[in-house]
């Protein structure tokens, strides 16, 4: 996301000293960091003793799995076979936190009930925003940006990002999907656009950099493994549609809708085709694009994602759509992943596991997409109209290189994930730290980006439609694609046998 | 004429800004969410472990994923009806 279009991007200057003050290696070294504290904190409770709880026969499993919607059954399915070993966790995992739902009294989501006690979340969230503060302010010096007035606009921000999620955490606001991203836009925009977003608050409006830091930590949860998850089927709704929607889509704005801004169209075509805000941000952050373009395209995903999360469960209710072909459908359509849950759910039990499965793998994929577009941007589209191809060193230094660091970080989680059974819960004892502050990252950047951003801006790139009709000519195309695949694979293909 | 300064202005629009999230999270939400269908439906996701909130999966409740080999156990018993 810059200012400028793409074409005049600073570019980071050569030489060694482009690791500590150019922002994309800053990003890595910051998430890295991050990474490393969560490892470092990742406690392994001592083995279990021998006298292990009474085993559950095999056979009551899979009879009570034959009957999910019993309270039985899913007590079994739940409860392991034997006695499993303690899960490791981080001791930072306990104190990160942030505001919880709430229905009618906003100070009830500050705080949160464990029995008849209630502990606040106050503490917590301000130790988050302490661990954060400290490793940018001191990011902020190295590249020359100022230290102690760092502090004061980095507190501000997170005092609005804690607003933010309040907001968020309404259960109406929620059930919609209405997340934490589109409040931090509003209340940065709300202040930008009546007092102005006050001076002591700029040296810490880095957008950028909070992004690319999260997309380092997201790189963690990116766990290749999970690709194939589901199998076949999978592999055909997902691997398949996604990919030729989101070219599709992209070549359609580019030579049908003749948009302006290809970065506009790659990242509403990603958003629309992947897996909603979090793909804008991490493709808008590949392809260099501008915060209004990122803002807008994650406002159109969430208006969409709201809608049809309610229409799509009642039309498969409607027509008596197979469970696991709704499911499917479902998990390849609607962009949210909260949303897909929540929508999957409507249908059925089963329909609601489906389609977490298929929008997990699509998850997976933004690492993929992420990668591709920041390859095919700094070669193709930054060339302008020079037909040359530009040498590997210029693509070297206009390639965005955060990007290694999130690809790093999926496949060194990917791997650990998948070494052993112990590598598995490791990782994720680590990500159940990092994903809370890469969630705080997050926000703080669509904060900023809401601070930087005047309505008059925006303007523009509604003017025509052209966002809105390569939306919804982009997702009918998705619709219709997801369900035919779905069909295919589940009322087919797969029917009745075992997935290989 | 305008009677307001430039900052007063800004002022008075934060204030409005502020006053209508006040009246949409304070009044009308939590109205909302007392309807008997909607929280019936609230309910719903809370029961199945859904928050529909979240941007990545990795954010959701374990338990929102089918079991190992459920599925198949699904289509097994598709197979042999």
């Amino acid at each position: 996301m810059t200012e400028s279009p793409s074409s005049e991007v600073t570019l980071p200057s050569e030489g060694l000293s482009a690791l500590w003050t150019y922002e994309d290696w800053m990003a890595i070294w910051v998430g890295a960091l991050f990474l490393l504290i969560a490892a470092l904190t990742v406690n392994t409770p001592p083995a279990p003793s021998k006298s292990a709880p009474e085993k559950v026969q095999p056979a009551e499993v899979a009879n009570a799995a034959a009957d999910p919607e019993s309270a039985e059954a899913k007590a079994k399915a739940v409860e392991p076979v034997s006695a499993k070993p303690p899960q490791p966790v981080s001791k930072l995992q306990t104190w990160l936190k942030m505001p919880s739902k709430w229905t009618s009294n906003p100070l009830t989501s500050l705080q949160i009930q464990k029995g008849e006690k209630t502990t606040s979340l106050l503490p917590g969230m301000a130790l988050t925003g302490l661990l954060l503060l400290v490793p940018f302010s001191l990011a902020s010096c190295i590249m020359g940006n100022g230290f102690v007035r760092f502090i004061p606009g980095f507190i501000a921000i997170w005092l609005l990002a804690v607003i933010s999620f309040v907001l968020s955490k309404q259960v109406v606001v929620n059930q919609y999907n209405l997340e934490y991203v589109l409040w931090g836009l509003a209340v940065g925009m709300i202040i930008s656009n009546t007092v102005g977003t006050p001076n002591f608050l700029k040296p810490a409006l880095c957008g950028e950099f909070y992004i690319k830091t999260g997309l380092v930590l997201l790189g963690a949860e990116i766990l290749l493994g999970k690709l194939v998850a589901l199998g076949i089927p999978g592999i055909c709704i997902s691997w398949i549609v996604t990919p030729i929607v989101l070219v599709t889509t992209f070549i359609f704005g580019q030579k049908i809708l003749k948009m302006e801004s290809p970065s506009l169209n790659i990242v509403i075509s990603a958003d629309m085709s992947v897996c909603g805000a979090s793909a804008a941000i991490a493709t808008g952050a590949a392809c260099k694009a501008k915060k209004e373009e990122i803002s807008c395209a994650v406002g159109l995903s969430l208006a969409f994602t709201a809608i049809m999360m309610v229409i799509q469960p009642f039309i498969i209710r409607a027509v008596q759509m197979d469970e696991l072909v709704a499911g499917a459908w479902i998990g390849g359509t609607i962009d949210s992943t909260g949303a897909v849950a929540a929508a999957g759910k409507l249908v059925s039990t089963r329909a609601g596991e489906v389609a977490v499965v298929i929008k997990m793998i699509q998850n997976i994929l933004i690492g993929v997409v992420a990668f591709a577009v920041a390859v095919y941007w700094t070669t193709r589209m930054e060339n302008g109209s020079s037909t040359a191809r530009p040498s590997l060193m210029e693509i070297w230094r206009r390639f965005p290189k955060f990007i290694l660091g999130f690809v790093a970080a999926s496949l060194v989680f990917s791997w650990i994930a998948a070494s052993s059974s112990e590598g598995t819960a490791l990782s994720k004892a680590i990500v159940d730290v990092t994903k809370e502050i890469r969630t705080w990252l997050f926000c703080f950047a669509f904060v900023c980006i809401g601070l930087e951003t005047h309505f008059r801006t925006l303007a523009p790139y509604f003017v025509g439609g052209k966002p809105l009709v390569l939306y919804v000519c982009g997702q009918s195309l998705n619709l219709a694609l997801s369900l035919f695949m779905s069909w295919l694979m589940f009322g087919v293909l797969f029917k009745d046998a075992v997935l290989p | 004429m305008n009677i307001f300064s430039e900052p007063s202005r800004g002022i008075m629009k934060l204030i409005a800004s502020i006053a209508v999230v006040l009246v949409i999270w304070l009044g009308i939400l939590p109205r909302v969410a007392r309807i008997k269908p909607v929280q019936a439906h609230l309910q719903q996701l809370e029961d199945s472990h859904v928050d529909a909130g979240v941007i990545f999966y990795s954010e959701l409740d374990p338990r929102v994923f089918p079991e190992p080999d459920a599925l198949n156990q699904l289509l097994r018993e598709r197979g042999a009806k």
